[in-house]
């Protein structure tokens, strides 16, 4: 009767202990890098008597550490193209079209500028009445060497700070 | 003289247009002090602002040769040579006008 008892104690034990290894097991053993002995205990860590078993854990090892999944960058996304049903799109067209038109003359004061060039670059270019003048054929520059009436000192040369040049002449008297 | 005015307003509403306007006073030379003193005092009674030359032998020699009246303007390209004359008074209208025909058939 007694050695009946004492068998059912090893058993119990003994699967407690079997139990608790396959939970450790599950827990991480993939890798044997180390024997570790653990004392399993029936009642949760009283103090073992004579028939306690000791089970070893073979191959319990520190888990693989969780690899965190680095974040994939989203792709930009691309910018929303001013769909064509937007001018079909009528509520739309109102305010969209508003800024079209600003972009359009927005480039309007700088565009005449090239047109100046060969035409009318001059303020009065459009405004003027053409004049008879007397043109002359002169096939060399002049040269003069001369002071303003401020005291500098002026030549020919300054001729070539423009394209035309117009020299009026007067007297005191 | 009185046209210096709007002369000086050409003057100032043309730059950077390729047109420039110059002064030049027949009877004022380099060395005659009095005459320079009474051009420049009719600069700022008239409001000139452009520059004003004086005549010295080469402009008598150049820009003057051909001149038998004044008040008379004379225009030149960029190589100083001479490509039109006018004489006479204008008003700023008339100034302009002859000022873009000029710009516009020889430039």
């Amino acid at each position: 009767m007694k050695h009946n008892e004492l068998s059912k104690r090893i058993i119990a034990r003994s699967l407690s202990g079997l139990m608790a290894a396959m939970l450790l097991c599950t827990v991480g053993c993939s890798s044997q890098k180390a024997d570790t002995f653990v004392e399993i205990t029936a009642d949760g860590g009283a103090v073992p008597v004579e028939g306690d078993t000791f089970i070893s854990i073979e191959g319990f090892a520190t888990p693989d550490p969780i690899v965190t999944p680095a974040p994939t960058p989203e792709a930009t996304p691309e910018p929303t193209k001013r769909p064509q049903s937007s001018l079909t799109d009528k509520p739309k067209e109102s305010s969209e079209k508003a800024p079209e038109k600003k972009n359009e003359t927005t480039p309007a004061p700088s565009t005449p500028e090239p047109e100046k060039k060969t035409e009318g670059k001059t303020p009065y270019a459009d405004s003027y009445s053409k004049v008879g003048v007397a043109y002359e054929g002169q096939s060399d520059g002049i040269s003069f060497d001369t002071t303003s009436l401020s005291g500098e000192r002026v030549s020919d040369r300054v001729f070539s700070k423009a394209d035309i040049t117009m020299v009026n002449i007067w007297t005191t008297t | 003289m009185q046209e210096m005015e709007s002369l000086s307003e050409i003057a100032y509403e043309y730059k950077g247009t390729g047109f420039q306007l110059i002064g030049l006073v027949a009877d004022v030379t380099p060395t005659d002090t009095a005459a320079l003193d009474t051009a420049k005092s009719l600069m700022s009674k008239f409001g000139a602002t452009y520059v004003n030359l004086t005549t010295s032998n080469s402009i008598a020699a150049s820009i003057l040769n051909d001149v038998d009246a004044v008040p008379a303007t004379k225009f030149y390209d960029g190589n100083g040579m001479l490509i039109a004359v006018s004489y006479g008074l204008k008003s700023k209208k008339g100034w302009i006008n002859l000022i873009e025909t000029v710009m516009h058939e020889k430039t």
